[in-house]
């Protein structure tokens, strides 16, 4: 059976579509990632043109982490406030970002060295969060008294950014900071969302991990209730600029991911904190060698042609 | 279908019979032709659509005679992008702009062109995918032009939307034939023209033009017009129904899974 979509102007397997949006709202449960990173890439090489993949890409991340958050919210594992903080500081930067897209594209060097960072820096990122939680799953098992996650009774009084201006209370966070590093941290996620097209979730968890000091039961809530927020923006907006929304494959894709994501969710709370972390960053690794093998290899497909229909 | 196939074959004989009668014009070539379904629709199980044309030929007995169909999509402006390579890493691409591609082109005979006509004569009279490529005043005088508009062709010959098929056209008794040409689900609505020709000895001899239309219909005609006149609330529906899914689903799990 085959379902044609008024918008992609083609035709596609709704099972297939289902189980697509299965396993990718399966992630964004999990680990409260978007998934846009395998998303975008999958629907087009279905053959969906571009636009339309990154609209039914953001549609179906609302959804799943819509599923989820509701979830968390009942586990008292999200922090409204600062999420809301970073959300703000995400659309700010999301807004930068597009206008920085623009200025990249004509500076072709520029592009280059964005992409070259981008996949050194989720590298890093990946294997010192894979690092960190060995060390934390050895010492756990040394000290099996000690709780769970790293814990920093001394944050509230000597951390960097409880010098800066803003002080604000997150009580659900046990948190008093300023807000700028969280405002900041969303505008980057933002910044890099707009030009690279993924990675919203996987540079944020560890941002509220390692930056914020965030409570390692509020990471996963936080970061799902920021994908929601970014990825309604982002579905809101790719319908009105580019038209870019086609309602019928975003619906065959939602139906499989909010199951998918109440599944991803049911996984991650039999995982500890610093399981979820070093999975988290096997990902990233694989993302960030998936990233630079795109630069070096020869692509698979080396022409890239407009949609048939002309519009996209 | 069989029996379109008889009604139409049956009109298309006693259309042909005044022309065999009079022997003036016997020497004369002479082609009619029909579509079977003038429409396409395009609806929610749309996969492709056979596009049949029965037409009946009246030519001079010496020689070979040759019927080539043409079935051609709306023009649409479009581009190609080949991934280049600087200091050792995949950064970038070459493009070239079409201010108009036929977005189907479809041809269909009994044998294949190239021994039915010279290539020059198949260009010529716009048989030839290529030819019909109206690049953009910006890509002229583009160094990779002509290894990307073959790479073009070969693409949307890959995608079933540029195609040749040697066996598309039925040679029946009587003059009569019958052309069946393929359009895969990605082809865009609009109006198409089916062109017939009849090739003499290698050259093109009669012609004749009818159209067809490919429209969307029904729920996928008004979810594109939706999505086009009304692009906020088509945003809004979109968002919305995310949310809405997202409630249910949380819901419907809590009540059967224990937390």
């Amino acid at each position: 059976m085959q379902v044609y979509l008024p918008i992609a102007e083609m035709a596609v397997s709704p099972w297939l579509m289902a189980a697509i949006g299965l396993i990718v709202g399966c992630l964004s449960g999990f680990f409260g990632v978007g998934g846009g990173f395998l998303m975008t890439p999958l629907l087009m090489l279905i053959g969906i043109p571009a636009p339309v993949a990154v609209a039914a890409g953001a549609n179906l991340a609302a959804a799943s982490s819509m599923s989820s958050v509701l979830g968390q919210f009942e586990r008292r594992g999200v922090d409204l406030r600062l999420g809301l903080v970073i959300s703000i500081g995400g659309i700010i930067g999301v807004s930068v970002g597009t206008l920085l897209f623009g200025w990249l594209k004509s500076v072709g060097a520029a592009e280059a060295t964005v992409r070259i960072a981008y996949a050194l820096l989720l590298g890093t990122l990946g294997s010192s969060l894979i690092w960190e939680s060995f060390q934390a799953m050895t010492k756990a098992r040394r000290r099996v008294s000690s709780e769970d996650g790293p814990v920093h009774i001394a944050r509230l009084t000597r951390d960097r950014s409880s010098r800066l201006p803003f002080q604000m209370r997150f009580p659900r966070s046990r948190l008093v900071i300023s807000i700028i590093p969280p405002l900041v941290i969303g505008i980057g996620v933002g910044i890099l969302s707009a030009i690279m097209g993924v990675g919203g979730g996987f540079i944020l968890i560890p941002a509220l991990v390692y930056i914020i000091r965030m409570p390692a039961n509020l990471v996963v809530g936080t970061s799902t209730f920021q994908v929601l927020i970014t990825a309604c923006a982002t579905t809101f907006v790719q319908a009105v600029v580019n038209g870019s929304l086609d309602i019928v494959l975003s619906a065959l894709l939602i139906v499989g991911g909010v199951i998918g994501a109440q599944f991803g969710l049911i996984l991650g709370r039999k995982l500890k904190g610093e399981h979820l972390r070093a999975l988290l960053g096997a990902m990233v690794v694989l993302v960030a060698v998936r990233l630079a093998a795109d630069l070096i290899f020869m692509p698979r497909n080396l022409y890239e042609l407009s949609s048939p229909g002309g519009g996209l | 279908m069989s029996r379109y196939f008889f009604v139409w074959g049956l009109v298309l004989m006693l259309l042909a019979l005044p022309l065999s009668v009079t022997p003036a014009r016997a020497q004369r070539t002479q082609v009619a032709a029909a579509l079977v379904d003038n429409a396409v629709l395009v609806t929610s199980s749309f996969t492709g659509a056979k596009v049949t044309i029965f037409g009946s030929v009246r030519a001079g007995a010496i020689g070979q005679t040759d019927i080539v169909v043409a079935v051609r999509g709306p023009d649409r402006p479009a581009w190609i992008g080949k991934r280049k390579r600087s200091a050792g890493l995949w950064i970038g691409e070459d493009r070239i702009y079409f201010a108009a591609a036929p977005t189907f082109f479809g041809i269909a005979s009994a044998r294949p062109l190239e021994e039915i006509a010279p290539s020059d004569t198949l260009s010529l009279y716009g048989l030839r995918p290529k030819g019909q490529l109206d690049i953009a005043k910006i890509s002229i005088n583009s160094p990779l032009r002509d290894s990307l508009v073959d790479a073009f062709v070969a693409q949307r010959q890959r995608e079933k939307l540029y195609l040749d098929d040697a066996n598309g056209v039925q040679l029946l008794k009587g003059g009569l034939f019958r052309a069946d040409i393929m359009m895969p689900d990605r082809t865009p609505p609009g109006l198409y023209t089916a062109k017939v020709m009849v090739f003499r000895n290698g050259r093109p001899a009669q012609s004749t033009l009818t159209s067809l239309v490919v429209t969307k219909v029904g729920a996928e005609r008004a979810l594109f017009e939706f999505a086009r006149d009304y692009a906020m609330i088509n945003g809004l529906v979109g968002v919305c129904m995310a949310l809405l899914a997202g409630i249910v689903a949380a819901n419907v799990f809590r009540r059967f899974v224990p937390n």
